[in-house]
């Protein structure tokens, strides 16, 4: 389960986990922040790609982007293309995602 | 739609198509690293808009199909002219096909104005097609 995360201080870091968990931590925490950076990276690169989609057929709103053919998260797995207009997909029971990286749809129930 | 058009629509797609692999990647990394599902979120893309269609484009493309008969005796080809990107444009066929093609790509961008029949002369026998709220 992923709980809300609050800001730990430096102080809480430190007197709440041992050493090894803090350096286990870090590294990970270093590793997801470069793909996290990747993924924005990403989807800035798709966003120009579907502008320039919708300006070669001269209309925007209309063309019918496939779907990721993978699961991704924000994305009806089950879908052949994308739904304009509908919000992304979240799982039941999650809180409502306020800013990025908050919980959302899980593209990774699928994760061993 | 023009095969140049096509090619650049589907080299788009296919690079958009690999980010996604990419994206599918590095969430599944990260989800790994967290030892959970990593509460990701994804950012809007100008796919989630739903666009302003014309609602006379598609009474149109139903009525089009029924204004396209066949070339009769005397006359040797259509003339339909449209306007698109601001322009007028003139263009004559002999064959409906691209007529409704070009009627059924109408948009914002694109609008079939007039569909006119020729004969040998050049001159006009018939009008199939004519948009009055928008004068050539």
């Amino acid at each position: 389960m992923a709980k809300k995360s609050a800001s730990l201080s430096f102080r809480d870091i430190v007197l709440g986990a041992d050493a090894e968990v803090i350096r286990q931590a870090h590294e990970a925490r270093v590793q997801i922040d470069k793909l996290v950076e990747e993924r924005q990276l990403a989807y800035a690169r798709i966003a120009e790609l579907e502008t320039q989609v919708e300006d070669v057929l001269g209309e925007t709103g209309a063309f019918p982007f496939p779907a990721p053919p993978l699961s991704v998260a924000g994305f009806d797995p089950k879908a052949d293309t994308v739904t304009r207009g509908a919000p992304a997909k979240k799982p039941a029971g999650r809180p409502a995602a306020s800013a990025d990286e908050s919980p959302e749809a899980d593209a990774s129930s699928e994760e061993a | 739609m023009p095969a140049e058009s096509q090619i650049r629509i589907n080299t788009l797609l296919l690079e958009r198509e690999a980010l996604f692999v990419r994206i599918h990647e590095i969430e599944r990394a990260a989800s790994t690293l967290l030892r959970e599902p990593y509460p990701f979120t994804r950012p809007p893309l100008p796919s989630d808009q739903r666009g302003k269609r014309k609602p006379t484009s598609r009474s149109t493309h139903a009525s089009g199909k029924d204004k396209l008969r066949k070339l009769e005796p005397g006359e040797t080809a259509y003339r339909v002219t449209y306007r698109q990107l601001g322009q007028t444009r003139t263009e004559t066929h002999d064959s409906p096909d691209a007529l409704r093609t070009l009627l059924a790509s109408q948009s914002a961008q694109l609008h079939v104005l007039a569909i006119e029949t020729l004969d040998a002369r050049g001159e006009v026998t018939a009008t199939l097609h004519l948009d009055a709220s928008n004068p050539r």
